[in-house]
Order: C-alpha cells, then sequence, then structure tokens
C-alpha cells in the first residue's frame, strides 16, 4: 500500500516530499468541496437496502481502489467527512501564520484541519472557514436517492374498468355474477414506470429507478383486497362472462345499499424504487397513489308478462 | 551509507552556517543575507531575535536527529516527536511513521542536512490559540544520497521519483513563549522551495 502511494492526488498539491521515501509528506487541499443541501421534505415510506452515513468515493479524484463503500464513521478521535473523503480533526496547535496552509487567511481566520485518507495513505491539510461537516450532519446515499425520487413526479393509474364506472357513463351498470375487469389503462412511465433520475449531494451520485410494484383493488363491497399487476384490459369482443386472465372480480351483491347505490373502487398503486450509489444500493417503497371511481351493480331480473 | 553519529557531526557544522540576523518589532523581518558572523551554541544572544534564533535553530537540529532515530528504530516510540515538532508537522510525522512501522519499514543511514539558513524571525505572539505566535523560518538544504528506506526484507522503498537534493522552508514555532521562551520552540510546518537542487 505504501510503496503506491503517490506524491499527491487529483485536487490536492504536495507542500513537503519526505526527503528519506520521496513520498509526500505534507500535502494540502486546495479547492473547496461541493456544498450539501439538506433535503426539504423527502419523500416518506418504508425503505430497503443499506443507507450508510458515513461512506468513501474517490471517484471524483479519480481514484477506483478501493471502490466506493461504507467507512467507519470515526477513527482516533476524528470524524468522517463524505465531502472531503477523509477522516477531520483540527490541526492541534493550529500552525503559526508562516504556514502556507492558511492560503492566505490569516490565524483566526477559519482553521487548518488534519484530513487523513486511510484509502490513499494521505494526510492532507485543508483550511475551513468553518468546521467541515461530518457525515452525521450530512444525506446518506439514501437520502440522496429520494431527492432523486422527488423529480420523479409520479401519479396514480388511470382506471381501466368495466363495467363502465358512472363518471364515464352514469347510466352504466354491471351484472352481479357476471366478472369484472380491472387494468392500468394507458399506463405511461409516470403512472406505471419506469422512470429513472439521478440526484447529487455532498460529493456523491445515487441513480434511482422505480416502477409500480403492484396495484390493489378494493372492491367497496368488504371483500378483501385483491393484488394486482398492470392487468389486461378488457376488449368488447371477449364474452362478457369471460373472467381476466390476471386481474378480476365478481359481486356477489348489488350496489343498491351503498351511498348513491354505488361501490367505491380504489385501485393503489404502490411504488418500488431500486436506487444504487456510493457503492450502496437499496430499495425504497412508497406510499400508496390512489385513484378512485364508482360502479353501480345490479341484479338481472326476467319478467314473466305471459302469466 | 552515512551514520547517525556522522549526521549528527555534520547538523554541528551546518549551526555555524547559520545567519543572525537583527531587527525590532514583532512582525517578520526581510529575508536575511548570508552573514559571516555565526549564531552558535557558544554565544549569548541579548537581543531576544538573535536568542529566539538561536533557539529555533537548536531545536531544528534536534528534529532531525529525533527524526532519524525514530525512523532508524522502530522501537523508539513515536511520542519522541512531540519533544521537537508540533503542529501540522507533528500530525504528518506521526502519520508517516505510523504507516512505516505497519508496513515493516525502517530508515538505513541517517543526516542528508547540508545546509541551513534563517529566513524571517518574528516575536508577535498575540493570540497563541489560533497559532499567532513567535516563529522563525528556515531554509535547510537536504541531500537523500546517504539515506535509504526499506522493508522487512531489506528491499528499498524509496520512490524512484525522490529527489536527491531539496530546499525546504521549516517553521519553528513557539506556543509557550510566555512561559519558555527558550525551550518551547518546536518544528510546526515545512515546504519545499526548490526540488532536485539546492539554493542557498
Amino acid at each position: 500500500m505504501l510503496g503506491t502511494v503517490p506524491a499527491a492526488q487529483a485536487g490536492t498539491k504536495c507542500l513537503k516530499i519526505n526527503p528519506k521515501t520521496g513520498q509526500c509528506l505534507i500535502t494540502v487541499n486546495v479547492p473547496a468541496p461541493t456544498p450539501t443541501p439538506n433535503p426539504s421534505n423527502p419523500p416518506t415510506g418504508n425503505t430497503g437496502g443499506s443507507g450508510q452515513a458515513c461512506y468513501w468515493d474517490g471517484t471524483s479524484q479519480g481514484i477506483s481502489n478501493p471502490p466506493p463503500g461504507p467507512v467507519p464513521c470515526t477513527k482516533n478521535g476524528a470524524y468522517w467527512s463524505n465531502s472531503y473523503h477523509c477522516y477531520i480533526s483540527p490541526a492541534k496547535p493550529p500552525p503559526p501564520a508562516s504556514d502556507p496552509n492558511w492560503q492566505g487567511h490569516q490565524p483566526g481566520d477559519g482553521a487548518i484541519y488534519n484530513c487523513d485518507q486511510p484509502q490513499t495513505g494521505l494526510l492532507i491539510e485543508i483550511w475551513s472557514a468553518n468546521p467541515p461537516p461530518g457525515a452525521g450532519q450530512q444525506l446518506t446515499p439514501q437520502q440522496v436517492a429520494q431527492l432523486a425520487i422527488k423529480k420523479m413526479n409520479m401519479n396514480a393509474i388511470n382506471v381501466g374498468l368495466v363495467p363502465t364506472p358512472t363518471e364515464s357513463n352514469p347510466n352504466a351498470m354491471g351484472v352481479i355474477g357476471v366478472p369484472v375487469w380491472m387494468w392500468a389503462s394507458n399506463p405511461t412511465s409516470t403512472t406505471y414506470g419506469p422512470l429513472t433520475a439521478s440526484a447529487s449531494a455532498g460529493g456523491i451520485t445515487v441513480t434511482a429507478t422505480a416502477t409500480v410494484e403492484r396495484v390493489e383493488w378494493d372492491m367497496g363491497d368488504g371483500s378483501a383486497p385483491i393484488n394486482c399487476g398492470q392487468g389486461t384490459p378488457y376488449n368488447s369482443s371477449v364474452d362478457g362472462t369471460k373472467a381476466s386472465p390476471d386481474c378480476g372480480y365478481t359481486y356477489q351483491k348489488p350496489s343498491w345499499n351503498k351511498p348513491k347505490h354505488r361501490y367505491t373502487v380504489t385501485a393503489s398503486s404502490y411504488w418500488k424504487v431500486d436506487w444504487s450509489g456510493a457503492g450502496q444500493q437499496g430499495t425504497i417503497r412508497l406510499p400508496a397513489l390512489v385513484s378512485t371511481v364508482q360502479i353501480k351493480e345490479g341484479e338481472l331480473q326476467v319478467l314473466n308478462n305471459q302469466g | 551509507m552515512r551514520t547517525t553519529l556522522g549526521g549528527v557531526a555534520l547538523l554541528l557544522t551546518i549551526a555555524t552556517t547559520a545567519t543572525a540576523c537583527g531587527g525590532s518589532g514583532n512582525d517578520a523581518s526581510p529575508p536575511a543575507t548570508k552573514s559571516p558572523s555565526p549564531a552558535t551554541s557558544s554565544s549569548t544572544p541579548t537581543d531576544p531575535r538573535d536568542q529566539a534564533k538561536a533557539d529555533a535553530l537548536a531545536m531544528l537540529r534536534r528534529y532531525f536527529v529525533v527524526g532519524d532515530q525514530v525512523g532508524q528504530n522502530p522501537k523508539t516510540p513515536l511520542s519522541k516527536l512531540k519533544s521537537v515538532e508540533t503542529s501540522t508537522m507533528l500530525a504528518a510525522d506521526q502519520h508517516q511513521f505510523e504507516q512505516w512501522r505497519s508496513s515493516g519499514w525502517k530508515q538505513v543511514g541517517g543526516g542528508g542536512v547540508t545546509k541551513m539558513e534563517v529566513q524571517t524571525v518574528s516575536l508577535n505572539n498575540s493570540d497563541p490559540a489560533k497559532g499567532k505566535v513567535p516563529y522563525v523560518t528556515v531554509l535547510v538544504c537536504t541531500d537523500a544520497s546517504g539515506v535509504d528506506v526499506v522493508d522487512k526484507t531489506g528491499k528499498s522503498q524509496v520512490l524512484p521519483t525522490r529527489p536527491k537534493l531539496l530546499t525546504s522552508e521549516y517553521t519553528i514555532a513557539n506556543y509557550h513563549w510566555t512561559a519558555d521562551p527558550a525551550n518551547g520552540w518546536r518544528v510546526a510546518t515545512a515546504t519545499d522551495k526548490a526540488v532536485g537542487k539546492c539554493t542557498l
């Protein structure tokens, strides 16, 4: 490891070579890291996968080995900074004014910090006006994924249903005992997926891909919800007594005793978001997006006018 | 291969090349010119600036000796570095020697300092907690010819890019000026001024 340590990494400058080995003894980091924004109202919901707060990602320095991945958040009293990719501790005591690490500032104007990067073996001196934020104060990759989700603008499905909902035809009515077909009508990337978006914060980029994992149908008659996928659109050429191959239901009671004599059918689409970044990956499951329609179900009675 | 004793002897010789630099006030003085009048351990400067230079140079010489001892003998405690350095220099040397020891490296040979020359003296002690402390900057030329660093098998770990000659500016600071103006000096930081040559 030591023998491969370069004199300095990209974004750093070697101030002092060790005259014995030729390795860099004191390295200075000149550019400031990208500030880390705070998320506002990130989406909520169940999450899966990892979301380690402290992670190494040297790709911005041109370092691919070791690959990005989680690291311990502290080391010998120093704390990990995701922005600087190293363990931070203040230089104690602060170096005198002649030290070029002050980068033109006077002692007391900001401070100099030791930036210990075990992945490269470098100890980098940095000047910062304020203490660099610790990883505990920064976004985790999972939170960055939530920033990506905010860009996606997902919508509930357009309900496809036979019999025709009363919103489309107030006179339409189904017949109990005749199969009901349910499906996601005219699915698009925003109503059914896949949707892909990326977000960057704190020096890392996370890419997230969202798809509808399932559509839960509540038929409004008190029966158990039905879980479906996209479903199969009803085709008028199909025998009306034939059941949907993958998402259907058959009412056993008319809807006369329901408000406005209608069943309220609720389609809840559940999105699953797979994300990856900073050497980590995970899954976020979002709260359901809901669509509702109403249908009438009645009995078919045969009148005998002969009698 | 130069021995440690040889390195010490060389350093004592170097001390006679350090220049005296007069001046007044607390601001850093302009770069000194080489002067034939030496500041040696036998003289007793009365000017606080001259005394600061002499004390800082003495500590810088000790710094190189202790650095050789720690590099040559892995059993020498790293805490010994604190007796000669502080701040970023201490952090950097501790970090590098920890890496040496975890990799089984050690130094063979020593010395290498060929010239020293005082550059500036500042006795501004207005805010030690923030780094506004008295300091002396010294240009040092080193020659790496007599130094090697080897692993457990004796294989050299010196980078092929290591320069033979190096001119560096060392800052020796006194964070305990009020309580201990003579012995509070420590090497606080360093930066290279010329790689591959000695400019003194």
